[in-house]
């Protein structure tokens, strides 16, 4: 069972299905739960028309027939791309959104309920998908203004950074369009805007239902973000997948940790220590004091390790 | 003679100065090494350790600032499933 459905859903939440995931929304006044979901369910659905990997009227994937050649995008396309260039400069390029053809390469080309349901699915150990190769890197992809200029042959994965995006995006419009507070949740990246509860929004951060756990206040405003190897996995015969690839090798990170989980003003830069954590494996550590930001590590032994002023846990051992 | 006074008094002024040094270094090895030491001990018997490299070498808190512990039931997750 996921995580977010041992919690309970009360007039101030509402939750439902999206991306592979569970978006959850918390807001500090009732009455406008039902505004504030619209908002956030178009906001999504315009998201995922501009950047979606998995249908073909994207205009993300019309961008293919481009062919290396500039194109001008979408307002919002440009910002979520934007948005991904910024990871990738903040993580030096362990986050890195040239990793499309890699995941395609690797089997997740469609969306990760579709894979689990397809028995047939086709790969089945070729080499050809064991090939470690660098990704072609996101300095080569332009960006001035609207104008996009995407290699030739080279397929974006806007997921490690979009999810982040949209978190941040929707906790903004539902404040400003309907001034009350708001928690955002997509599948964990979570994004917080205007006045929150006393004591700030309340978080369980946990792998599991059972396993170590704490629960953190998130001051208003400020955003949290998890990063796994666990989850959004799937097998391709030989080997269990995970869709956290290191960019150095478009192979999946090395699972030494089971989870990261960083605290930061906002979710996409939460969510790029994250990701950008898990690829770094135990160079995460230091690279993250340095970051100064409260941060929680499991290992894949289950052990904790939390950084930078993260609460001490409370539960059972790992 | 004078010459060899002053030169001696040189050499006691140079062997204090790196002795003085050597301890200051010393020290300062010793500081570091209880810091790193404090960072990586265990909080408790559950698996968890705590890592306070950033408040006990540096003096600097977090920027995050963002995240402080609490109880009651919780509003959202945030995790590995």
């Amino acid at each position: 069972m996921p995580l977010v459905d041992t919690l309970p859903v009360g007039s101030d939440t509402a939750q439902w299905p999206v991306w592979s995931t569970t978006a959850r929304i918390v807001v500090t006044e009732p009455a406008a739960l039902p505004s504030a979901v619209d908002a956030v369910q178009a906001a999504l659905g315009a998201i995922d028309k501009a950047c979606s990997r998995f249908r073909a009227d994207s205009e993300l994937r019309r961008l293919e027939s481009a062919a290396g050649r500039p194109v001008t995008v979408s307002p919002l396309l440009a910002r979520l791309i934007e948005a991904a260039l910024r990871a990738a400069k903040r993580s030096d390029g362990d986050v890195d959104p040239t990793i499309g053809s890699a995941l395609c390469g690797l089997g997740y080309d469609r969306d990760l309920a579709l894979i689990a349901k397809d028995r047939s699915f086709p790969i089945n150990g070729s080499t050809a998908r064991l090939v470690v190769m660098p990704a072609p890197g996101w300095r080569h992809v332009r960006l001035a203004g609207r104008e996009l200029t995407v290699p030739a042959g080279v397929r974006l994965d806007l997921g490690a950074s979009a999810k982040a995006y949209a978190a941040d995006s929707c906790a903004r419009l539902v404040h400003e369009r309907l001034g009350i507070g708001v928690l955002v949740s997509l599948g964990g990246d979570i994004a917080t805007a205007g006045a929150g509860p006393a004591g700030g929004w309340r978080v369980l951060v946990q792998d599991r239902p059972g396993e170590p756990s704490c629960t953190v206040a998130l001051s208003a405003g400020t955003a949290l973000a998890t990063s796994s190897t666990r989850s959004r996995r799937w097998r391709d015969g030989t080997r269990d997948l995970h869709h956290i690839l290191d960019p150095r090798t478009c192979q999946p990170a090395r699972a030494v940790w089971r989870t990261v989980s960083v605290g930061a003003p906002t979710c996409l830069q939460a969510n790029t220590m994250s990701t950008a954590a898990i690829v770094r494996a135990e160079a995460a550590v230091p690279w993250l004091r340095r970051q100064k930001v409260p941060a929680r590590l499991v290992r894949a032994s289950g052990a904790v390790l939390t950084l930078g002023g993260w609460p001490a846990e409370k539960g059972p051992a790992a | 003679m004078a010459g060899r006074e002053r030169g001696l008094r040189r050499i006691a002024v140079v062997t204090g100065g790196l002795a003085v040094a050597s301890i200051a270094g010393s020290l300062a090895i010793a500081t570091v090494a209880h810091g790193e030491t404090t960072s990586s001990r265990s909080t408790s018997g559950t698996g968890t350790s705590t890592d306070s490299t950033s408040s006990t070498s540096n003096g600097t808190s977090s920027t995050g600032g963002s995240v402080s512990g609490t109880t009651g039931g919780a509003q959202a997750t945030s995790g590995g499933s």
